[in-house]
Order: C-alpha cells, then sequence, then structure tokens
C-alpha cells in the first residue's frame, strides 16, 4: 500500500496507465479505429483550403486568358463544389461515427469503472467504512468518475487528434513551400513555455477544487439525513450559513482556476497570432519573388490557421487533463486499498453447522496499538446454549460479538475464535455470515417493502420461513393487519416504521437466514418489555437448538439465558446464571437491583427521592 | 419556455457583467474580420503588386490584432467567469435554503441520495451552460446575423444558399432537441435512483457484511447502472448525430456559397475578392450556427437540470412562518393541546381529539404501546407538522403565532438515534447554542456525564467525532444527545425514547443527569419501560392515537381495567403490581385534571396492541 503510494507520488501517469490496462484495453482497437476515423475525419479540412485556391486561381486565369484556353471555369466550380461537398460529407460521416463510438465507449468504460469501484466497496472490510464519510465515497463514484467520463468522451481522443492533426497541416505547409513549415515552427517554444507556467499552477487548483467538493458532499451527506436535530436546534439559519462558507470556497477556488485557463489561453491567442504573423509576412515575400502564386499565398494563410486552432485548444486542454489526472488518482486509491478481511486460500467451506463458539484469549484494539477494546477474553458457547453478555457500554459487548462473524479480524497475536472448534478465519467469510448471523445495534432496513427486507438475507428463503420469522419477531399480527401485508412499503431506511418495528423487522431478517448461531446486539432496545420477552420465548420455541448470544444492558433481557457473562473494560467480570449472579451481589447483583428496584418497599431503595426531580411548579 | 425564464433570472444579478462580456465577445468576434483583410492587404499590396515598403506595417497592424484578441479574450473570461461561478453558489445557497425550510414530509417521501444528487450534479449541469462558450456562440450568431444581411443583400443566388441551408439546419434543430432532452431527463432520474440506492447500502455496510450480502449488492449495483446505460447511451447516440449533422451542413453551406459566388463572378456580378469575402463571412455565419447544436445540447441537458431544482424551489413549506410573529422570550412552560388532531396522510388520523394542559415544570410521561402517537404529538410540538385540527399553545401563544425559531429555542429534544455531527466533541454539544463558552459546553457535559469519556479522548473537548472522527458507542452518543440538550438551556425538554439504549451502569447516573436537565423545566418523557416515568407528574396514557387514561402513576395503579395498570403488571410479570404510595402525597400543580380519564375508548379493548406504521 505504501510502496504504492509513494509510487503514485512519483510518477502522475501512474494512476492513469493502470486505468487505462484495466479498463480501456478491451477498447483499444475500437479507440485506434475511431483515431483514425477521426484524423481521416481532421485530414478532410485539408482540401478545402487548396480547392479554393485552385478554383481563385482558375478564375483569375480565366479573367486574363481567353476562355478557351484550358477547362471551362464552370466545369472547374462544380469538380471543385462536388469534392467540397464531398469532403464534408465524408467528415460528416466520419464525425458521427467516431463521436458515436467514443461516446458508447467512454459509457461502457465508466459503467465498468463504477462497477468495479462499487465491487471494492463492498469487499472492503468495515473498518474501511468506519473512517470514512460516505459523503467522500460517494463522491468517488460520481464526480470523480463523472470528470474521467468528460475526459474519455469529450477530450481524450481529441487531445491525439489535435496533435496529428497539426502535424499534418504543418507537412502540407512543407509540400506547398518548405520555408514556410519551418517558420511556423518558430512559435513552437514559446507555447511549451506557456504550457509549462501555468501546468503546476492549474494542476493544484484542480486537485483543490475537487477537495472542496468532496468536502460538500461530505457536508451535504451528513446534515441532510439530520434534518430533525437541525429543526429541534433551530440552526437552519446556521447550517445556512455553514454551506455558504463552503460554496464559497468553492467559488473562489473555481474562479482562481479560471483565471489562470483564461490567462494561458490569451497567452496561446498571442503567440499563435505571432506565428500566423510570421507565416504570412514571410509568404508575402515570397510570392513578391514570384516563389509563390496568390493561390497558393491564401491556402497557406488559411492552413496556418487551422494549424494554430489545434495549439490553441490544448492550452484548454490543460486544466481537463488536471482535473482527469486528479480524479483518476482517487479512483486508483480506491481500487489500491488493501481488501483486510477477505477468503483465505483454501478457505475450508462449512455444512451443517452446530453452533459452538469459543473466543480464546481474545484481545483487540480498532487501531493498531491503540487501547484494547477486548483484553483476553474467554468464554465458551455450547452449541444450543442461550448466552447473555451484560456490560457498561464501552466494555466490548459489540465488538465481541462483530469479531465472530469476522465484521473485523483478529490480529494473528490476538487470541482466536473458534466455530465448531474450527478456527473462524479459515472458513469461507459466505459460509460462516450464513453461520453466524449478526443482529446490529441500529435496525438499518432497505427502502422497499416487507418483503424485500426480509429476504434480504435469504433470498430463495421458502414462505414457511418468512412466516415463522414474523411470528417469532412478533410482527405477524401487524403484517396481517396491513391491506398489502408483505408487499407494504417501509420507506427509506424504514422511515415509515416506528422504532419497535424497525428493530423487529432487523431481527425477523435476519431469522429468515435460519443461522446456527444468532448474535442480538442490543436489537430491542426499543421494544417494551413485554414484547421483549415475548419475542425471547419465541426464538426458543421455533428453534430450539440454535445456538444465541444477547447483548443488553437490561436485566430483563438477559435473566432466562443459559449462561450470563458479564464484562467490564474488555475483560469477563462474571459469569453464570441468574440466581449465581444475583446471590454473587457483583455488578450484575447491583444491576438487578437498580433495575428492578421499583418492585420493592420504598425503604429499601435509598437515595429514590434525593434522584427525583422536583417539580417547581 | 420556462426554463429559459429560469436561467434568465439565474442571471439576472449578474446582468451587468453579462453585458460587458457580450460586448467583449461582439469586440473579440469583430477582431477577426481585421485578420483576413489585412492578410488580403498583404496578397494584394505585396504579393501581387511588390510593394514590399508596406510590409512591416502589414505585419504590425497582424500582431497589434493578434495582440488585442488574447486581450479581449482575457478580458471575456474575467467578466463571465464569476457569473457562472455565481449562478452555481445561487443556486446551491437557494436549494438548501428552501431545503431548511420545506417540511419533514417532504424528507419522509425523498430520499437524501436524491437531494444531494440534485444539489451537487444538477447545479453543475446547469453550471456547464453558464460559460463564456454559450456566450461566445450567442454573441457571434449576433454580430454574424449583422454580416448575415451584408451577404444576403450582395447577391440572391448566395442569399437563397444562405437561406436553404437555414431552413435545413432549423428542422434537425427542432427534431433533435426535444428528444434529448427527454433523454436527459431520464437518465439524470435513473442514476438519481442509482446513488439514493448506494448510499443506503453504504451507510448500511455493517448489515450488508454481516448476511455475506456483498456479491448480491454487486450484482444489483451492476443491475441498476445497467438499467441507466441504456438510456445515456442513446443520448450520447443522440448527441452525436446532432452536432456532426450541424458541423456537416455548416461546411457544406459555406461550400456551396463558394461555388454559387463562383458562379456568379463567371457570369460578372461579382469579383473573385468578393467571393472570397463572401466565402470568408459564410464561414463566420455557419461556424456559430454549427456550434449552436452543441450550445443547444448544453441547453437541454441543464433544462432538463433546472426543472428538477425547480421541483424543489417551488415546494411550499407545509409549516408556514407567521406574518407577524409573536415575540417570545424565554417562554415560562405552560402548554396546552386543545383538542389535536393530525394525520401524516389525509384520512389517516394517527392522533385524535388530544386534550391536554401542561403546568410550568410539569413532567409528563407519555406511555402507550409501540408506535401509535407519541412520537408524533411530540413533532407537533415542535411544529415539524401542523395539526390537522385543534391547536396547540405555548404560554398561551398558539404555536402558529411563533416563529419556528422561536418555538424551537425553547425545546430541547433528545431523540431516540443519537445524531452525531463531524465535528468536535465541544462543537457537537455547542450545536444548538452556538455561542455557548467552553465553561458553558463542560457544565453541560459534566451535567450529562460525557465529560469523563470526553477527557478520556486523544484530544479531550477538541477530538473530532462521528463520522470520519472516534467511534462513539451508543450509550455515548446518546448522552452526547443529552449534552447538546442541555447547552441549549431550554424551557421545554422533550426526552423521546431518550434513555432506551443506556446501559444499566449509566443508568442510575443518567437518572441524576436527567434530573438536572428537567430542573425547573416543563418535560414530555417517551418511555417504553415504565420504571423510568414512575414519578413523573402526569402520566398520559395513549392507545391507537387516543389519550385513554392521564393521572399520577399511583391513581393510574388505581384502575383495576386501565391500560395502565396492564401494561405495568405485563412488564414486571407481577399479577399485583405494587401501588406506591407517597408519604409525602401527590405533588401536583394547580389547575391539573387529575384521575383516570377517557377519551372515548374504541370497541377494542385496551391493551390490544393497536399497531399501524407511521411515518416518524
Amino acid at each position: 500500500m505504501s510502496d504504492d503510494a509513494l509510487k503514485r507520488r512519483n510518477g502522475r501517469w501512474t494512476g492513469f496507465r493502470r486505468v487505462e490496462a484495466e479498463f480501456l484495453r478491451p477498447y483499444r482497437a475500437v479507440l485506434a479505429l475511431a483515431l483514425v476515423g477521426m484524423l481521416a475525419q481532421s485530414a478532410l479540412v485539408l482540401p478545402i483550403p487548396l480547392l479554393q485556391g485552385w478554383v481563385i486561381d482558375r478564375l483569375l486565369a480565366s479573367a486574363t486568358l481567353p476562355p478557351a484556353f484550358g477547362p471551362s471555369p464552370a466545369g472547374t466550380i462544380a469538380q471543385a463544389l462536388g469534392a467540397m461537398v464531398a469532403c464534408y460529407l465524408g467528415r460528416m460521416a466520419l464525425g458521427w461515427g467516431v463521436t458515436a463510438t467514443m461516446s458508447r465507449v467512454s459509457l461502457e468504460v465508466v459503467r465498468e469503472l463504477t462497477d468495479a469501484l462499487h465491487r471494492k466497496l463492498q469487499r472492503l472490510a468495515m473498518n474501511y467504512f468506519d473512517r470514512q464519510q460516505t459523503g467522500h465515497v460517494m463522491a468517488r463514484i460520481t464526480g470523480d468518475v463523472g470528470s474521467l467520463l468528460l475526459f474519455l468522451n469529450g477530450g481524450s481522443l481529441q487531445l491525439v487528434s489535435d496533435l496529428v492533426l497539426a502535424t499534418g497541416i504543418w507537412l502540407v505547409l512543407l509540400w506547398l513551400r518548405w520555408e514556410l513549415g519551418l517558420a511556423a515552427l518558430v512559435v513552437v517554444p514559446l507555447c511549451v513555455a506557456n504550457h509549462r507556467l501555468f501546468s503546476a499552477r492549474v494542476r493544484t487548483l484542480s486537485h483543490r477544487l475537487r477537495g472542496e467538493v468532496a468536502a460538500l458532499y461530505a457536508l451535504l451527506s451528513e446534515r441532510i439525513p439530520a434534518v430533525r436535530v437541525v429543526r429541534s436546534f433551530a440552526k437552519e439559519e446556521a447550517e445556512l450559513a455553514e454551506l455558504d462558507d463552503r460554496i464559497d470556497a468553492h467559488r473562489a477556488l473555481g474562479l482562481a482556476g479560471m483565471k489562470a485557463t483564461a490567462w494561458q489561453g490569451g497567452l496561446a491567442t498571442l503567440i499563435c497570432g505571432l506565428g500566423t504573423s510570421a507565416v504570412v509576412v514571410y509568404g508575402a515575400v515570397l510570392a513578391g519573388r514570384g516563389r509563390l502564386t496568390v493561390g497558393e499565398l491564401l491556402a497557406s494563410c488559411s492552413l496556418v490557421a487551422q494549424l494554430y486552432s489545434p495549439i490553441t485548444r490544448l492550452a484548454g486542454f490543460q486544466s481537463m487533463m488536471a482535473a482527469t489526472l486528479v480524479a483518476v488518482d482517487r479512483i486508483t486509491d480506491l481500487l489500491d486499498e488493501p481488501e483486510t478481511i477477505s477468503d483465505r486460500p483454501k478457505a475450508r467451506r462449512l455444512r451443517r453447522p452446530k453452533g459452538g463458539l469459543t473466543y480464546r484469549g481474545v484481545t483487540f484494539a480498532y487501531r493498531p496499538g491503540g487501547r484494547p477494546v477486548l483484553d483476553r477474553v474467554d468464554l465458551k458457547v455450547e452449541p444450543g446454549m442461550t448466552v447473555g453478555l451484560f456490560g457498561a457500554s464501552g466494555s466490548g459487548k459489540s465488538t465481541l460479538l462483530a469479531l465472530a462473524p469476522r465484521i473485523y479480524d483478529l490480529d494473528s497475536d490476538g487470541g482466536s475464535i473458534l466455530l465448531d472448534g474450527r478456527d473462524v478465519r479459515s472458513l469461507g467469510i459466505a459460509d460462516l455470515r450464513r453461520a453466524v448471523a449478526l443482529v446490529p445495534q441500529q435496525a438499518m432496513l432497505f427502502e422497499g417493502t416487507f418483503r424485500s427486507n426480509l429476504s434480504y438475507a435469504a433470498p430463495d428463503a421458502d414462505p414457511g420461513r418468512v412466516r415463522r420469522a414474523l411470528e417469532t419477531a412478533d410482527l405477524a399480527t401487524l403484517v396481517d393487519s396491513l391491506p398489502l401485508g408483505l408487499d407494504t412499503p417501509v420507506g427509506e431506511r424504514g422511515q415509515t416504521l416506528s422504532g419497535g418495528q424497525r428493530q423487529r423487522l432487523a431481527l425477523a431478517r435476519a431469522l429468515v437466514a435460519d443461522p446456527a448461531v444468532l448474535l442480538l446486539d442490543d436489537c430491542t432496545s426499543a421494544l417494551d418489555a413485554e414484547t421483549e420477552a415475548r419475542i425471547q420465548s419465541a426464538l426458543r420455541r421455533h428453534r430450539p437448538g440454535r445456538t444465541s448470544v444477547i447483548v443488553s444492558h437490561k436485566v430483563s433481557s438477559v435473566r432466562d439465558a443459559d449462561l450470563i457473562v458479564v464484562l467490564d473494560a474488555g475483560r469477563v467480570a462474571e459469569q453464570g446464571t441468574h440466581d449465581e449472579l444475583v446471590r454473587l451481589g457483583g455488578l450484575y447483583g447491583d444491576a438487578y437491583l437498580r433495575q428492578t428496584g421499583v418492585l420493592m418497599p420504598a425503604a429499601a431503595r435509598p437515595g429514590r427521592n434525593r434522584r427525583r426531580p422536583a417539580p417547581t411548579a | 419556455m420556462n426554463t429559459t425564464r429560469r436561467i434568465l433570472g439565474l442571471i439576472a444579478p449578474y446582468r451587468g457583467r453579462v453585458a460587458l462580456a457580450a460586448l467583449l465577445t461582439a469586440a473579440a468576434s469583430l477582431l477577426n474580420l481585421p485578420a483576413p483583410l489585412l492578410i488580403q492587404g498583404v496578397v494584394d499590396g505585396v504579393a501581387t503588386a511588390g510593394r514590399s515598403t508596406a510590409l512591416p506595417a502589414f505585419a504590425a497592424g497582424l500582431v497589434a490584432v493578434y495582440a488585442a484578441q488574447a486581450a479581449v479574450a482575457v478580458a471575456v473570461a474575467y467578466a463571465i467567469a464569476p457569473v457562472g461561478l455565481g449562478v452555481v453558489r445561487d443556486l446551491r445557497h437557494a436549494l438548501y435554503a428552501r431545503l431548511q425550510r420545506l417540511g419533514l414530509s417532504f424528507y419522509d417521501r425523498t430520499p437524501a441520495g436524491a437531494i444531494i444528487s440534485r444539489l451537487m450534479d444538477d447545479v453543475a449541469v446547469v453550471q456547464a451552460l453558464i460559460t463564456g462558450q454559450s456566450l461566445a456562440i450567442l454573441t457571434d450568431l449576433g454580430t454574424t446575423a449583422v454580416l448575415a444581411g451584408v451577404l444576403l443583400s450582395r447577391d440572391a443566388w448566395v442569399a437563397l444558399a444562405v437561406l436553404s441551408v437555414l431552413a435545413v439546419y432549423a428542422t434537425t434543430f427542432r427534431l433533435f432537441t426535444r428528444e434529448i432532452r427527454a433523454g436527459s431527463t431520464e437518465v439524470r432520474d435513473r442514476l438519481d435512483r442509482v446513488f439514493g440506492h448506494l448510499k443506503e447500502r453504504l451507510d448500511a455496510a455493517l448489515v450488508v457484511r454481516a448476511y455475506a450480502r456483498e456479491e448480491a449488492e454487486i450484482a444489483d449495483f451492476a443491475g441498476r447502472i445497467g438499467a441507466a446505460h441504456g438510456p445515456r447511451l442513446r443520448v450520447g447516440r443522440l448527441g452525436a448525430a446532432f452536432s456532426n449533422l450541424g458541423t456537416g451542413l455548416g461546411g457544406i453551406g459555406g461550400a456551396l456559397v463558394f461555388a454559387v459566388g463562383a458562379v456568379e463572378v463567371l457570369r460578372g456580378r461579382m469579383t473573385p475578392g468578393e467571393v472570397v469575402s463572401t466565402a470568408t463571412l459564410a464561414g463566420l455565419l455557419f461556424g456559430p450556427v454549427a456550434r449552436l447544436a452543441d450550445l443547444a445540447g448544453v441547453f437541454e441537458q441543464a433544462g432538463a437540470s433546472i426543472d428538477r431544482l425547480g421541483e424543489i424551489l417551488d415546494m411550499q413549506p407545509d409549516v408556514v412562518e407567521p406574518a407577524a410573529r409573536t415575540p417570545i422570550g424565554r417562554a415560562r412552560g405552560l402548554v396546552e393541546f386543545d383538542r389535536v388532531g393530525f394525520g401524516y396522510e389525509a384520512g389517516q388520523p394517527v392522533v385524535w381529539d388530544v386534550r391536554l394542559r401542561i403546568e410550568p415544570g410539569m413532567k409528563v410521561a407519555l406511555v402507550g404501546p409501540t408506535g401509535c402517537g407519541k412520537s408524533t404529538l411530540m413533532n407537533l410540538l415542535l411544529r415539524f407538522y401542523d395539526p390537522t385540527w385543534g391547536e396547540i399553545r405555548l404560554d398561551g401563544i398558539p404555536l402558529g403565532r411563533l416563529s419556528t425559531a422561536d418555538l424551537r429555542r425553547q425545546v430541547g429534544v433528545v431523540l431516540q438515534d443519537p445524531v452525531t455531527f463531524g465535528l468536535s466533541l465541544a462543537d457537537n454539544i455547542r450545536y444548538g447554542a452556538a455561542d455557548a463558552s467552553d465553561a458553558r459546553v463542560e457544565a453541560a457535559a459534566r451535567a450529562a456525564l460525557v465529560h469523563d469519556f470526553a477527557t478520556a479522548l486523544p484530544q479531550g473537548y477538541a477530538t473530532r467525532v462521528g463520522e470520519g472522527g472516534v467511534k462513539l458507542s451508543l450509550g455515548e452518543r446518546q448522552r452526547l444527545a443529552i449534552a447538546r440538550a442541555f447547552c441549549k438551556d431550554p424551557a421545554l425538554v422533550v426526552l423521546d425514547e431518550a434513555t432506551s439504549s443506556l446501559d444499566s451502569a449509566g443508568e442510575a447516573l443518567i437518572q441524576e443527569a436527567l434530573a438536572n436537565l428537567l430542573e425547573g423545566r416543563t418535560a414530555f418523557i417517551i418511555a417504553h419501560r415504565l420504571a423510568t416515568v414512575v414519578d413523573a407528574d402526569l402520566i398520559v396514557v395513549m392507545d391507537g392515537g387516543l389519550v385513554v387514561q392521564a393521572g399520577t402513576h399511583d391513581e393510574l395503579l388505581d384502575d383495576e381495567a386501565g391500560l395502565y395498570r396492564q401494561l405495568w403488571a405485563r412488564q414486571f410479570a407481577a399479577p399485583d403490581p405494587p401501588v406506591r404510595r407517597r408519604a409525602d402525597g401527590p405533588h401536583r400543580p394547580a389547575g391539573v385534571r387529575t384521575g383516570p380519564r377517557r377519551h372515548g375508548v374504541t370497541e377494542g379493548a385496551p391493551g390490544v396492541e393497536v399497531e399501524c406504521p407511521t411515518t416518524r
């Protein structure tokens, strides 16, 4: 990774070449053909000035010579018109083909690139998303790919063809009169200097501009979904002011970029003007000496104008080129991101998992060298057992769960986690996660219907299994009462549902997959205790042999578990059944007293009144 | 056309600059004329007539013309660049301002990804339209119209040639633009959906991984991109055909004019010099006309985007600010719900006929089965929505007469899903009170038990948290949200399931923190765990959008058939919940109706869980 980064910094084109190799190569033949077409199209401009010069010479000749002498001028005109129209028709047909081809190829490439970026994102481990803002990631897929599209479609081939065309025109000039060709070259060093003068600045500006756009994306994707908070804190004006700061910065950078481009373009015009003047004046001198006809002089004037127009355009391409290189670098950055969690070679298949889960000396930190969230945790969960994980926030409960289906991976010296006696890192990830289902804290439903959400984890599940999952999650009554039943839409992130309904649907989604191990990460927090109890007993009834690990800070959620494990600051502090732990009178016992304290006589609850908020009316 | 009017409206503030740029552009295109004339002079005077003494003058003239061209080009860029960028800025500002005012119902039905795509991508498309190039094409058209007049007056046949080419061109123009616009709209709509979907899935990356659905997501995304691909290709093909037809027609037109001119020379009606200048003029005319095709393509794409932006800009907020707002300082905290009813959709009320009078400083608990009206009632109190009927009053003033900012400044809200912004911890706490001092931030943090974990963070309160920063646990984020409400020093507090994710160790402490927050404030507490609401001054029991009971804990438990007693019994699995009698008697401000009361309990017995998906 760091090697790659180094390489990228060394050669600006590395990223570009890489994208070329991976995404453009299949289209090489088509691109070559398009290039030939474009060159032919450009070359077809060249005869026009020559034809016109020829007609003028004929007309001038017929004015001075008797009409019978030589071919008739009318014939000449007809021939010239035919040839010119043929040239334009040819140009039109070629241009049509080339533009259409380029548009198709660039869209295909963009599609494949978008797919590749998305594939990469799906294969990246969770820790990538922990440190990246969704907005930034989105900006790569939309903005950066978009600017590459612009370049491929509008710039790339044109650039090559302009260069070749300029050479072609120069050769024609040389052929007309070699001295004129040399005169036209005088300004080339000036063009190069002009390019050098601005390239660094244009590149820096466009890099910063893209960063600004990404920041804007990030701001919007954080604030727009948080609209409820913005409103309830009456922060609309402040939000607008913050956006204004961003868009003002964006405008200032854009302006600086445009000004640089304008100066570069202006200088290019001036330099090319100098070149044109040189050719015209020198041509006039040559014509005065009789070494050039008037028609040839006119033709060479048209040609030299056409010689310089691609060179002027090159200046404009520079800012596009800079933007593209920046975008491509950011794209390859993402493509180069290491996939930290992937199947090992010879990953083993997992058939009919029993559901035994063993943690052996598990130590884990989210950052290398960071504060360990788990510290030498040993835990043995027999198949079919229900284990309650109990502890304060930050005690490592969620992390302990997330490690089992390899949402995060243990370091090599961080102990091991075994499923049915086999290290989870030796198993195929897809198999492992089908066997070990994690239901996260936040429901995270998807836009769609009850059905589409339910079938997410197991698209091929039969209706019976879906029904059982609904019943277990205590959602069957609700779904039956809806006119559209399972096909009722749930809105973006399931927001037409209440918090409790979302959590139950998320649970049902996991149940449809019928995992051997169910990891419930405090996923029933929005439910009232009775619903929660109903769901827990249904879980046991419907699938007796399943291993469950339930994370909660509520005693009522874990009290019926076969084993309750109390975590404290990343270590196992207490273990046992509900009764044992209550008798022990440790962390769990205290929590039990606190949470059910209301059922005890008032006298047995010291401090209760002190904590009561005092009404002040 | 509506689109044109909108674009004109957008550039209206920059009228002066646009006019200046247009003038400069006109000057630039007039500067194209001297060069051919000077070259003509060189050819006639020096090459043909051999007057080489005039050569330096011609050369100097040529160089001067090109220098002038360069200077004018730079000037045009300086004049026009702020316009395009300014329009982009104005558009984003206007959109965001509108978004801040639109009701939550808009956000309920529009995916966040789609909103972002409008602000970013659609606006960028508009920017592509307002550039120097577009202006140049339009100005060139204007200046060349004059040239065309000259051209047409020269010779009837030349005029005919010009007009016939223009006629063919106009026809293709009309034919293509409509198609391109329809296609562009379709493409943008589809991409919108693709990226809205993508954002949802990226946000839920954990779920995708937990269920090993990465490959399915990849295939699904490819399918969605593929669905947008067809229309995209079609627009590309149309654009290719259109622009090349334009260029081709322009070229053929030029050739035609040259040929017609040459024939006229043969007939003695034109001189060779006139043919050359006529052909040059024709080239100047057809050039911009051909480039008009490119401009039209950009215009059509921008038109599609502008229409989509117009949808947002024209949308009226469903919560309107009062014409004359009633000023309010810090409210005392008297809240009245007067026969309030509300439905997210017409004909489907989720709250019926709620009547409540909450005295300042009262703690009101809202309880009842999952999903029926408690949160909605709070949305109405905050004016996220307006009641369909009835009225809510704060300190006797109807909410509709207060500005929403004034109203919301009075209320500290702690929501069920705590939101953390990608800012420093201190700025997160300060979110509702931008001018809060560090001391006040720390006081709020201490009260909400944020201080201890805050000082343990690498840079303390300056640590960036949230997306892209230090990851906080759900419990920590919840406490952060409480601190944020605290920092604002509100008169009213709304706790919407605020404690559902607090762990037991934190809970004992958080009760104290919440007690601090609630001290001296009117409070609404939505809670599932009844243990947390026992001490409330008034417990409002809701079911199916109705208030079915209201009273203190003891009073409500006395009602054997009441829903509250049933909820309580089920939650603690105790058949006979004990009645708490307070030694000091019920502490209740005067003016509150006490005792269990009912508002038309429907035939479904209380306690039957009536559920309906509600828009939250």
